[in-house]
C-alpha cells in the first residue's frame, strides 16, 4: 500500500513540492481540528475543579471557548483551503500533461507502432485510466498521507501529557497498518481473479447476445444459455469468495484501532489513578479516544483503490517505453517517384515474411501485386510506407532510402486509399478538405464529383455541412469509402497504394467506387494489391508473390505463357467472377 | 422527486429475492451500531467514577472490558452484516443478469438486433454491476451510518434538550457556505460532464483516426486540436475546483466542529446548575461521536446518480416486450412461402412504413431473388419470413400456416438464414458445425464440412477439428468463418434457405470456395436470395424488383431486361463494375456496357 502511494508520488514528478507543502498545511489543519477537543478537556477540568474545590470559574469562559473555537475553525479553514489549493488539482494537471505527452508520442511514431500496440489500449490509457489517476490519485494521497499525519498529530498531543497512552495508540496504528497491508496483498491477489471473472462474463454476454440469432435460428437455445448462466454463477461465487477474503483483514484493522482506543483510555485512567496524570488530561484522552483513529479507519477503502492506481501506473509506464522509428529522419524533396526494393528481407519478430526481394517500379506505371493470402503482399506496401523498417536490403523512393525521410515527409508522397476509411466527426466538407487544408470550395466539389460522392452529399440534410456521425456512422460503407477517395484525390500524391479486397465492402455501390478510383489513379505511380482480372490485365507489371518471395514477374500476357502460380490464380479468378447460383 | 422514488422502489424490488438475508443484514448493522454506542457509556462511567472519587482498579478494568466488548460486537456484527449484504448483492446481480438474458431470448430478434451489442453487453455486465454498491453497501452501511448519529442525537436530547440543539448548531451554519457553493453546482456539474464528453470524443478521434491523420500529413494540426482540448478541459476542471475550494472547505471546517455550541452552552448550563460535570463530559463525547458517521453517510449521496441510471437501464431491458408464441406445433403442407398484402414499419405507424402491400409467392423448390437499390426493403422481406419481427399488416405464411401460429422452434427448423454475420461459439469447430443438428454423428459433421469447403483449412490448423473457435478465430479469415457457418446450415438441412448478404463476398481471396459451399447448401431448396451481384442470380425462377418498399416488377431475367427500366439500370451498373479495371480509361467501361 505504501509502495503504491510512493508510486503516485513519483508520478506527480515536478508537482512534488506542492504536494509536500500541502501535507504541511494538512498537518496544521489537523492541529486546528484537535484544538477544540483540547479546549473542551481543559474547560471540563476547570469545571470539575470548580465543582470539587470551589475554584471559581472565570465568568468570560463561555465566550472565551466560543471565540477560541471560532478562531480555530477559521484557522482550520485557512489551512485546509491551502491544502486543497496546493494538492487537489495536481492529479488534473499531471493527467493533462501526460495526455499531451502521449499524444505527442503518437504523433511521432510510425504507423507500425499501432500494429504492435492495440489502439484500444492506447485509448483506454488516455481516457479511462488517466481519468482514474486524475480523480483518485490525490484523494488517495490525502487519505493515506494526511490520514497518518492526522493520527500522528493527535498521538503527539496525547504523548505530551501521557507517553504510555500515546504508545498504546501508536501500537494500535502500527498493528492496523499491518492489517491494511493484508488488505493490499489480498487485493493484489484477488484483483486479477475478479478482473478475469469480469472479462469472462463480458465474453459470455457478448457471445450470448451475438449468438442469439444463431441459436434461435437453429432452435438450440440451451447451448448458449448454459454458458452464460455458468459465467454469471462463477462471477457471483468468485466475487463473494474475494469479498470474504477481505473480511478478516478488515475486522482486524478495525479491531486493532478499537482496542487501541480502549487501551488509550485505560492507560490514561491508570496513570490518573496512580496520580501521575491530571484529570483534564485524562478527559482529553477520553475525548480523543473516539475521534483519534477516524482518519486511519477509512484507509481500508483506499487500499482497494490504490491497487487499481498501481496497475494503471504500471500500464502507463509500459506505454512510455516507445522508440521512435523516424529519429534522424529529414525532409527530403523529391522530383522523381521511382520505387525500388533491393534485396529486401523483413521479419515480424522471429518469423521472416519477406525473403530477399528485389523489384523496380518506374514512375507513372501501374503495378499489380497478386498472390495467395499470407504471401506478403500487404507487408511489401507496409515497408514502402515505412510502417516498419527492413531487416536487410534497401527500399528507395526517388532513389532516396526511405529511412532518410521522416515519416511525415515520406507519406507526403503517398496516398493509401483503402487503408482506413475512418471519417472524423466533422462536416463532410472538412473531412474531404483534410486531404488538402486550405482547398477552395471549387476544389472540394470537384474532388467530390470525381469520387462520385457529390450526388449523395447533396441529398444529405445539410449538404456539405452535414456532420458525419462518429467514425462515419450515418453513411453507408460505400459512401464513406467514396468520401475517403475524395480526400485522397485532394491530397494528390504522386504514389498511390490500393488494396482491392477492401473495395468490395459495399457490393451495391461497387460500380461507383470503381469509377471513383479510376479518376484518382490517372497519371500516377500505382501499386495495387489486386484480385480482379480486369485490373491485373491492365497492369504494366505484375508481381506474383508466394511465401514471401516474388516467384513470377511480368505482364499478363507474358505470365500466362509460363506454367506456375499465376496461371492457377487466373483460372480460379475466372471461375469465381463468372459464378452464378443454380 | 417522484422519479427518485421510482428508482429506489425498483432497486428494492430487485432486492426481493434476498429479502430475508437483507433484513438480517440490516438488523446486524443496527446491532453493530448499538455495539458502537456502548463505549460512550463505558467511558462515561469511568469519568464519573473519577469525578465522584470512587474509582477503583477493578471498576476501571470492568468498564474497559465493557467498552472493549461493545467494540467487539460492533466490529463482528459489521462483518456479518457486510458478508450477508455481499452474498445477497451478488446473488441478486446473478439473478438480474439471467433475467435480462431470458428477456432477450424471448423478445423478437429484430428488436434485440436493433440495439448495438456493445450497449446490451454493457447493460448486462457493467450497468448491473453498478447496482452492487447500493445493494451491498448502501442498504446496511447507510442505514447504520444514519442511524448512529440519530441515536446519539436522541441520547443528547434526552440528557438535555438544550445540549441536543447545541450539538446540531453547526449544521445550519455550515449550510450557508454549502448553499453558496451548491448554487451553481448543477450547472457547473453539467458543464463539467459536457467538457469531459467533449475531450473524450476528441481523444477518441485523435487516436482512432491517427492512421488517417498521418497518411494525410495532418499530425501537427490534429495534435494541436487534441492538446488544445485536453488543456481546455484541464482549465475547466481547475476553474471548477477553484470555485468549490472556499465554500467546501469552510463547510467542512464548520460542520464537524460540533463543540462550537456544545461547549459554551455546556458551561452555561453547568453554571446555572442544570448539568453535573460528569454529564457534561458525556455530552461532549456524544457530540464528537456524531460527526464521523454523518460525514460517511454524505459520501453515498455522490453515487446516487449513477445508481439511478443503472437501475433504470436494467429496468428498461427487463420490460422488453416478448414475442407472442404459438404453443402447439403446426401442421405444415410443403414449404411454399406466401406474403399476402404485407406492410411493415419498425414503429408500427403505417406512414413510416418500410414495406407497403407486398404480395409474393415462393413455391417449394424454386429460386427467388430480391433485387433493388440499397434501402428498398429487400432484407426486411427476408427477415419477416424468419420472423425477426411481426408484420404490421397482412400475413406471412409457410406451408399454408401463418408464421405467427408456428412455434419459433419449428419455424427455425424450416428456415436457414445465412448472413455475413458468421458468429462462432466458444467451442471446438466441430461442435460449432454440429450446432446445426445436435444429434449428428461425426461422419455427418465431416460430410457437411467437406461440402462447405472447410476441410482444407481445418486440416491446416494444429488441433484440426478440435481447435476452439476462439483460438481459431484469430487464424481464420472472414471467408473461412463464413464457410463454417454455411457447413452448419448444410448440416441442418432445412427446406427453406435464405441468403442475405451471403453472396456479397467481401473476402475476395476466398471467393471461389465460398461460392462452392453456397451451391452445396442451396441445392434442391426453396431458395430466397437477397442479391447484391446480379450475375449470381441470372438463373432465378423469379426475380422480384423492389423500390421504396414496393414491388415494381417480377419475372425471369430475360423479361426484366426487356421491360423493366430499373432492372436494366441495375444490370448495367453491375456489368460495368465487373469489367472495370484500375488504370483503365472510362471509354473502356462504355464499351462493356454496349456489348451487353
Amino acid at each position: 500500500m505504501f509502495k503504491s502511494v510512493k508510486r503516485i508520488l513519483d508520478w506527480v514528478g515536478p508537482y512534488k513540492k506542492r504536494l509536500y507543502l500541502g501535507c504541511v498545511c494538512s498537518f496544521f489543519s489537523v492541529w486546528c481540528a484537535a484544538g477544540p477537543v483540547m479546549l473542551a478537556a481543559w474547560t471540563l477540568g476547570l469545571i470539575i475543579d470548580n465543582a470539587q474545590g470551589g475554584v471559581p470559574l472565570p465568568p468570560s469562559l463561555p465566550w472565551v471557548c466560543l471565540c477560541g473555537i471560532v478562531g480555530l475553525i477559521l484557522l482550520r479553514f485557512f489551512f485546509s483551503y491551502w491544502k486543497n489549493r496546493l494538492q487537489e488539482s495536481i492529479g488534473t494537471e499531471r493527467a493533462a500533461e501526460q495526455r499531451i505527452d502521449i499524444g505527442d508520442t503518437l504523433k511521432r511514431v510510425s504507423l507500425g507502432y499501432f500494429a504492435k500496440n492495440n489502439i484500444g489500449d492506447i485509448l483506454s490509457a488516455l481516457t479511462t485510466e488517466l481519468s482514474t489517476l486524475e480523480l483518485q490519485s490525490m484523494k488517495m494521497v490525502d487519505a493515506v498521507v494526511n490520514g497518518y499525519v492526522q493520527v500522528v498529530v493527535i498521538i503527539l498531543c496525547v504523548g505530551m501529557f501521557c507517553p504510555p497512552a500515546a504508545l498504546a495508540a501508536l501500537i494500535g496504528v502500527l498493528l492496523s497498518a499491518f492489517a491494511l497491508q493484508g488488505i493490499s496483498r489480498q487485493s493484489a491477489h484477488t484483483a486479477p481473479v475478479a478482473h478475469k471473472a469480469q472479462e469472462d462474463l463480458s465474453g459470455a454476454a457478448i457471445e450470448y447476445i451475438h449468438g442469439l440469432s444463431v441459436v434461435k435460428s437453429f432452435g438450440q437455445e440451451g447451448v448458449s444459455v448454459e454458458r452464460f448462466c455458468s459465467a454469471c454463477r462463477d462471477n457471483k461465487e468468485i466475487r463473494i469468495i474475494n469479498e470474504f477474503g477481505f473480511v478478516p483483514w478488515n475486522c482486524l484493522h478495525l479491531f486493532f484501532l478499537r482496542t487501541a482506543s480502549v487501551g488509550l483510555v485505560m492507560i490514561a485512567a491508570w496513570q490518573a489513578l496512580a496520580g501521575a496524570l491530571d484529570l483534564p488530561f485524562l478527559l482529553m484522552a477520553a475525548l480523543f479516544s473516539f475521534t483519534i483513529f477516524g482518519s486511519v479507519e477509512s484507509i481500508n477503502d483506499a487500499a482497494h483503490i490504490l491497487s487499481v492506481t498501481d496497475s494503471v501506473l504500471g500500464r502507463l509506464a509500459e506505454l512510455d517505453e516507445t522508440s521512435f522509428i523516424d529519429q534522424g529522419g529529414r525532409d527530403v524533396p523529391l522530383d522523381c517517384w521511382d520505387v525500388s526494393f533491393d534485396h529486401v528481407s523483413f521479419s515480424y519478430g522471429k518469423r521472416e515474411v519477406i525473403h530477399d526481394t528485389s523489384f523496380f517500379i518506374p514512375q507513372n506505371t501501374t503495378t499489380a501485386i497478386v498472390g495467395p493470402s499470407g504471401s506478403g503482399k500487404s507487408t511489401l506496401c507496409s515497408l514502402l510506407t515505412r510502417f516498419y523498417d527492413v531487416n536487410a536490403g534497401v527500399v528507395t523512393v526517388g532513389s532516396h532510402d526511405v529511412r532518410e525521410f521522416t515519416c511525415d515527409s515520406l507519406l507526403r508522397n503517398i496516398s493509401m486509399v483503402f487503408q482506413n476509411v475512418y471519417l472524423f466527426r466533422d462536416t463532410v466538407r472538412n473531412n474531404i478538405c483534410f486531404g488538402l487544408p486550405g482547398a477552395t470550395e471549387e476544389e472540394i466539389i470537384a474532388a467530390a464529383k470525381a469520387a462520385r460522392c457529390h450526388e449523395f452529399i447533396m441529398a444529405l440534410p445539410d449538404g456539405y455541412d452535414t456532420v458525419v456521425g462518429e467514425g462515419g456512422g450515418t453513411l453507408s460503407g460505400g459512401e464513406k469509402q467514396r468520401i475517403s477517395i475524395a480526400r485522397a484525390m485532394l491530397k494528390d500524391a504522386p504514389i498511390i497504394i490500393l488494396d482491392e479486397a477492401t473495395a468490395s465492402v459495399d457490393p451495391e455501390n461497387e460500380h461507383e467506387i470503381q469509377q471513383a478510383i479510376s479518376a484518382l489513379v490517372h497519371g500516377k505511380t500505382i501499386i495495387t494489391i489486386a484480385h480482379r482480372l480486369a485490373t491485373i490485365e491492365q497492369a504494366d507489371q505484375i508481381l506474383v508473390m508466394d511465401n514471401g518471395r516474388i516467384v513470377q514477374q511480368g505482364t499478363h500476357q507474358e505470365l500466362l505463357q509460363q506454367t506456375g502460380v499465376y496461371q492457377k490464380f487466373v483460372q480460379i479468378r475466372q471461375q469465381a467472377e463468372g459464378w452464378k447460383l443454380a | 422527486m417522484k422519479k427518485k422514488e421510482g428508482w429506489i422502489q425498483t432497486l428494492l424490488s430487485f432486492a426481493l429475492p434476498c429479502r430475508g438475508k437483507m433484513t438480517v443484514s440490516v438488523l446486524f448493522a443496527i446491532i453493530s451500531v448499538a455495539g458502537g454506542f456502548v463505549p460512550y457509556l463505558g467511558v462515561y462511567q469511568i469519568i464519573r467514577m473519577f469525578i465522584d472519587k470512587n474509582i477503583t482498579t477493578a471498576g476501571l478494568l470492568q468498564w474497559c472490558g465493557v467498552c472493549l466488548s461493545g467494540y467487539a460486537v460492533q466490529v463482528a456484527f459489521y462483518a456479518f452484516s457486510t458478508m450477508l449484504a455481499h452474498i445477497s448483492a451478488y446473488t441478486i446481480l446473478d439473478g438480474l443478469r439471467r433475467k435480462v438474458a431470458d428477456r432477450l431470448m424471448y423478445a423478437s430478434l429484430g428488436t434485440v438486433m436493433s440495439k448495438p451489442i456493445g450497449t446490451l453487453k454493457s447493460t448486462i455486465v457493467d450497468r448491473i454491476e453498478d447496482i452492487e454498491p447500493p445493494l451491498a453497501h448502501m442498504i446496511p452501511e447507510l442505514s447504520s451510518n444514519v442511524l448512529l448519529p440519530v441515536i446519539v442525537a436522541a441520547a443528547l436530547f434526552t440528557l438535555d434538550w438544550r445540549m441536543g440543539l447545541a450539538s446540531l448548531a453547526t449544521v445550519p451554519v455550515a449550510l450557508i457556505p454549502m448553499a453558496v457553493g451548491m448554487k451553481t453546482y448543477n450547472s457547473k456539474y453539467a458543464g463539467y460532464m459536457a467538457a469531459n464528453a467533449n475531450v473524450n470524443s476528441i481523444i477518441v478521434e485523435y487516436v482512432e483516426g491517427i492512421e488517417v491523420v498521418k497518411a494525410f500529413n495532418q499530425a501537427t494540426s490534429s495534435y494541436e486540436k487534441f492538446a488544445g482540448s485536453v488543456r481546455s478541459f484541464r482549465d475547466f476542471t481547475m476553474e471548477w475546483f477553484k470555485a468549490t475550494w472556499a465554500s467546501m472547505n469552510l463547510c467542512l471546517s464548520i460542520l464537524p466542529t460540533t463543540l462550537l455550541a456544545v461547549l459554551p452552552v455546556g458551561i452555561l448550563l453547568y453554571r446555572s446548575g442544570d448539568m453535573a460535570p460528569a454529564k457534561l463530559a458525556l455530552c461532549l463525547m456524544l457530540a464528537l461521536g456524531i460527526v464521523g458517521p454523518l460525514v460517511k453517510a454524505t459520501t453515498f449521496i455522490n453515487v446516487c446518480k449513477s445508481m439511478e441510471y443503472a437501475v433504470q437501464d436494467t429496468r428498461e431491458l427487463l420490460d422488453m416486450e416478448e414475442l407472442p408464441e404459438a404453443k402447439h406445433p403446426a401442421q405444415l403442407h410443403g414449404s411454399n412461402i406466401i406474403l399476402k398484402d404485407v406492410s411493415f414499419s419498425y414503429t408500427g405507424k403505417t406512414q413510416e412504413g418500410v414495406l407497403h402491400h407486398i404480395d409474393l409467392e415462393m413455391l417449394s423448390g424454386t429460386f427467388t431473388a430480391l433485387v433493388g437499390p440499397s434501402g428498398c426493403g429487400k432484407s426486411t422481406v427476408a427477415r419477416l419470413i424468419a420472423r425477426f419481427w411481426d408484420v404490421t399488416e397482412g400475413a406471412v405464411s409457410i406451408g399454408g400456416v401463418d408464421v405467427r401460429d408456428i412455434p419459433l422452434k419449428q419455424l427455425a427448423n424450416q428456415v436457414s438464414f445465412v448472413t455475413q454475420d458468421n458468429f462462432l461459439f466458444e467451442c471446438s469447430l466441430k461442435e460449432n458445425i454440429r450446432l446445426g443438428k445436435p444429434a449428428a454423428t461425426d461422419e455427418e459433421v465431416f460430410a457437411a464440412a467437406r461440402a462447405a469447403q472447410c476441410e482444407e483449412f481445418i486440416s491446416r490448423l494444429e488441433r484440426g477439428w478440435d481447435t476452439p473457435a476462439g483460438d481459431a478465430g484469430k487464424q481464420l479469415s472472414g471467408g473461412e468463418r463464413q464457410r463454417i457457418a454455411i457447413a452448419r446450415a448444410i448440416l441442418k438441412d432445412s427446406p427453406i434457405v435464405i441468403l442475405d448478404e451471403a453472396t456479397a463476398f467481401t473476402d475476395l481471396e476466398n471467393e471461389d470456395k465460398i461460392q462452392q459451399s453456397i451451391l452445396a447448401l442451396s441445392k434442391g431448396k426453396t431458395l430466397l436470395v437477397i442479391a447484391h451481384r446480379l450475375s449470381t442470380i441470372q438463373n432465378a425462377d423469379q426475380i422480384v424488383v423492389l423500390q421504396k418498399g414496393e414491388i415494381v416488377d417480377r419475372g425471369v431475367q430475360k423479361e426484366l431486361l426487356s421491360r423493366c427500366p430499373l432492372y436494366q439500370k441495375l444490370w448495367q451498373a453491375h456489368v460495368g463494375s465487373k469489367h472495370w479495371a484500375v488504370g483503365a480509361e472510362a471509354i473502356k467501361i462504355k464499351e462493356e456496357q454496349a456489348y451487353v
